[in-house]
């Protein structure tokens, strides 16, 4: 059974070591898939990473809530990537527009392999206006709550669901008209 | 009771119904739906499999981040660690470097004794630990940031 936050918060903080890094390893992946759709230097990623986990470090004792850390934890990053950007403009440039995006359809691929699916999703969400994005990054990768993301990114919970069904529609209608277009040639 | 109607309100409404945004009465209905309707149910598992599918193309972005992990647990160190803590000079640079330092203090004094030092009365947080820095990390170049830090 996996241990929950909470304990592994515990654990750090009585001083185990290994707990320390089973905290780092549960939840730097998804983290670390956040920072990079956000700049294009890895360094950047890099940095900003790093940062993000030192200033937990720095005072793990802001966790109110033990079974929100990977909230909190965003809240961290989120805070350092604006401040990061605004220092030095360093922005992942993406196309925002609705370009090349029809409207919803309802059925997904089936036939291609696993690994080409993930490949085309993932260009398919550099295509989404970025606060679809951000949205869908936090719901589906960190699997937080409307409220929460509403409450990171400062937008209204009913614009976080809006955003999130209309990206997912997006990306359905998108992925299937490739499949379409694939078929015909 | 199936009912093209009733195959168009429950498709329209999927995405919510996955992410439990409907309210019970309708999440009821569309569960009722689902149990008896196989199209249907048979396109809501499509949708279902899709987001893992979206979920797997967030996740998979993984160049860099063994090394990023391993630099962190090693105490900060890596090329970029050098440039990050040279620019946060000023309101947040002694706490950074504190808990670099800590980090580092932290680990080296686990790996002497097997576990990590209890915090203080405090808490957890890290900037409360006193521990004296090493010599060899006062003041050389690097990581910590310090002010006599060449870079």
């Amino acid at each position: 059974m996996d241990t929950s936050d909470r304990d592994l918060l515990s654990r750090v903080r009585a001083g185990d070591r290994q707990g320390l890094h089973d905290l780092v390893r549960r939840h730097s992946e998804p983290i670390w898939g956040t920072l990079r759709r956000q700049f294009h230097d890895l360094e950047d990623v890099r940095d900003v990473f790093q940062e993000t986990w030192l200033r937990a470090f720095e005072c793990l004792d802001g966790v109110r809530e033990p079974e929100r850390f990977r909230a909190w934890l965003l809240s961290i990053a989120f805070n350092l990537v604006r401040r990061h950007r605004r220092k030095n403009g360093s922005r992942r440039e993406v196309p925002g527009d609705d370009a090349g995006l029809a409207d919803p359809r309802e059925e997904v691929g089936e036939s291609l392999s696993r690994q080409e699916t993930v490949s085309r999703i993932r260009e398919l969400l550099e295509a989404l206006p970025p606060r679809q994005r951000e949205v869908v990054d936090l719901r589906l990768n960190h699997e937080l709550s409307h409220a929460e993301i509403a409450d990171l990114l400062g937008i209204a919970e009913e614009s976080s669901r809006a955003n999130y069904y209309q990206a997912l529609r997006r990306l359905r209608s998108a992925f299937r008209e490739e499949r379409a277009g694939e078929e015909r040639e | 009771m199936r009912s093209r109607m009733g195959c168009e309100r429950v498709r329209g409404r999927l995405d919510r119904f996955a992410d439990r945004a409907l309210d019970p009465v309708e999440e009821a209905l569309d569960r009722g739906h689902l149990e008896a309707c196989g199209p249907c149910r048979v396109e809501s598992e499509r949708r279902l499999e899709f987001q893992g599918q979206i979920r797997d193309s967030l996740r998979g972005e993984e160049a860099g981040l063994e090394r990023a992990i391993e630099d962190l647990l090693a105490g900060g160190r890596g090329v970029s660690s050098a440039r990050r803590f040279r620019g946060m000079r000023g309101q947040s640079s002694l706490s950074l470097a504190t808990a670099a330092a800590a980090i580092v203090i932290l680990i080296g004094i686990a790996d002497r004794v097997g576990g990590l030092p209890r915090f203080g009365p405090r808490g957890a947080c890290v900037p409360h630990l006193e521990f004296a820095l090493p010599q060899e990390l006062q003041g050389v170049s690097g990581w910590l940031g310090t002010e006599a830090d060449p870079r």
